[in-house]
């Protein structure tokens, strides 16, 4: 089938903009700086430059250099999704919401505790680009003032977990559920492009590794697991697994939990998160499943150079320079040892 | 009539002085007791002194574990996750036992580092609050040894003073005024001899 030129364009600029990535040398030798003034100096890629110079020398924080990534992430996002069109644009919509729900995580948090919380601490989404109101949500007094506005949105699904939210005292069952509603509405935008069974392959990788992080941390910090069972079906549905594959995850030990995974389509992520799960430590988990899933989207990326796969690790590359650059800037403040930073 | 310590050489001064003597040894009966019982409680809690290093270890452990744990993660993430964690709160109660002020921290709220949605940042957290309470531990314990220390200083200088100072000048005293009274009850009997005498 002849592909047609809107494809064809969106993956030419995913290649050309692929050029304006950090290429891992470059991290490696941003990592081996001596301190976080020789990070910033090093760092003269055009995207950060820009906001880089104007920053005070030896005034600067990781804080502040955390929000100026950000920012970049949030541009470079919102660049591709201008330049796209058609259903690659709707695609783009979707995925662009995960900014939104970070935005989310954050208010709901706050607002659990009353705490205040301004839009300076949220991540800055331009108009068009989201379906929620910050606005008004950073000023509700509530976190069920936050399940009203949720309700004339796709996340209003959501809106049941902000009980059981409210009576464990955490935001857990709520941001799970709301990434449970992202992923689910991606996968919807995901099934409408072409090549979209490789799409949504790589997305329910991604969904099952975020997934897969949660179940084994909860278990190793011996949390319920309860949270999950109440979604178990919409997380299959977006695994595409049977429910009982889901519900055997959450109540087997972790060593049979990675035996069931081995005997499923995500048994690459097993040798990244074996060590951790032996260690019972969340964040080994953490970076195995982060690791993990950065070694399967560019082997894919790889073996399909041609197709949406390769913008999909563009997306997700832009991501995780994200966060190795926070990872790095975070570690120069804090003196860290160069040989002790793990790039993702 | 002469004196001694200001106290006149009377049969009245004498028991006074007696029963001042026995009330004193008694007190340092007491206070012996006391603080032999201080020296026990000081030698129970010195075992635990040790405990201060382990902590220290602990912490620098968990230290480096949220050194790691805040680099993953980054600032915004570890303050929007820490956000949910409620404010601990605490009750400072004062005790005095056998005279020596003793303090104990109730946990009337803990905070809740259970509602940490973020799994690596909850994993440091929760170790974090182990390792405060071990610590808070180890300071209840350092304190009461100062406070015992301090107080098995002061019984043991006043025992010492009580039986190598008061208690010996008492009984000089009572011995001094047993003798004023023996040689003043000799004279009056020779006195009163000597005029039977005279008179006979």
């Amino acid at each position: 089938m002849l592909k047609s030129a809107s494809y064809i364009f969106i993956v030419s600029r995913a290649h050309g903009l692929a050029t304006r990535l950090l290429k891992y040398d470059e991290l490696d030798s941003l990592k081996k700086t001596k301190d976080l003034q020789a990070f910033i100096d090093l760092l003269t890629k055009d995207d950060y430059v820009q906001s880089l110079s104007t920053l005070e020398r030896g005034k600067v924080d990781a804080a502040t250099l955390n929000k100026i990534f950000s920012k970049v992430y949030v541009d470079r996002l919102i660049y591709f999704t201008k330049i796209s069109s058609g259903k690659f644009r709707d695609f783009m919509m979707s995925y662009i919401k995960r900014l939104e729900v970070e935005n989310l995580r954050r208010v709901l948090r706050a607002k659990l505790r009353g705490r205040d919380i301004t839009l300076d601490d949220l991540i800055p989404i331009p108009r068009g680009y989201t379906v929620l109101n910050f606005q008004e949500l950073v000023n509700v007094a509530s976190i069920d003032d936050v399940a009203y506005h949720l309700a004339p949105t796709m996340y209003r699904g959501a809106q049941e977990a902000i009980p059981m939210a409210k009576s464990i005292n955490s935001t857990l069952p709520v941001e799970l559920a709301v990434e449970a509603v992202y992923f689910s509405k991606l996968l919807e935008a995901a099934n409408s492009l072409p090549s979209n069974k490789r799409v949504t392959d790589i997305l329910r990788n991604e969904y099952f590794s975020k997934f897969a992080y949660y179940i084994f941390g909860m278990k190793f910090l011996e949390a319920p697991l309860i949270i999950f069972e109440r979604y178990s079906g919409l997380i299959a549905r977006n695994l595409s697994v049977p429910v009982d594959f889901i519900n055997d995850l959450l109540r087997s030990r972790e060593d049979v939990a990675l035996n069931i995974i081995l005997r499923s389509r995500y048994r690459w992520l097993v040798k990244y998160i074996e060590d951790a799960v032996e260690r019972r430590s969340v964040n080994d988990l953490y970076r195995g499943v982060l690791k993990g899933f950065r070694s399967f989207h560019i082997d894919l990326s790889k073996r399909h150079p041609l197709d949406m796969a390769y913008v999909l690790w563009y997306l997700y590359s832009v991501e995780y320079e994200y966060m190795n650059l926070i990872q790095i800037a975070t570690a120069k403040e804090l003196g860290i040892d160069p040989e002790q930073i793990e790039l993702y | 009539m002469s004196s001694i310590m200001g106290v006149s050489a009377s049969r009245g001064a004498l028991l006074e002085a007696r029963k001042q003597l026995q009330f004193i040894k008694k007190s340092t009966e007491i206070l012996e007791m006391k603080r032999d019982k201080v020296a026990s409680e000081l030698n129970k809690y010195l075992g635990q002194l040790g405990k201060r290093e382990e902590a220290e270890k602990k912490i620098m452990e968990t230290y480096t574990k949220f050194v790691k744990a805040l680099v993953n993660v980054g600032h915004e993430e570890f303050t929007s996750a820490s956000m949910v964690v409620s404010k601990m709160k605490t009750r400072l109660h004062r005790h005095l036992v056998m005279g020596i002020e003793e303090y104990d921290v109730e946990i009337v709220e803990p905070p809740s580092v259970e509602s940490i949605p973020n799994l690596v940042v909850k994993e440091v957290a929760n170790e974090f609050y182990k390792v405060f309470m071990e610590m808070l531990e180890v300071a209840i314990i350092e304190n009461k040894i100062e406070a015992l220390a301090y107080d098995l200083m002061n019984t043991a200088r006043k025992v010492n003073a009580l039986q190598k100072i008061i208690i010996p000048s008492y009984q000089d005293l009572i011995r001094y005024i047993e003798e004023r009274i023996m040689e003043e009850e000799l004279s009056e009997f020779v006195r009163t001899k000597f005029i039977v005498d005279k008179k006979g």
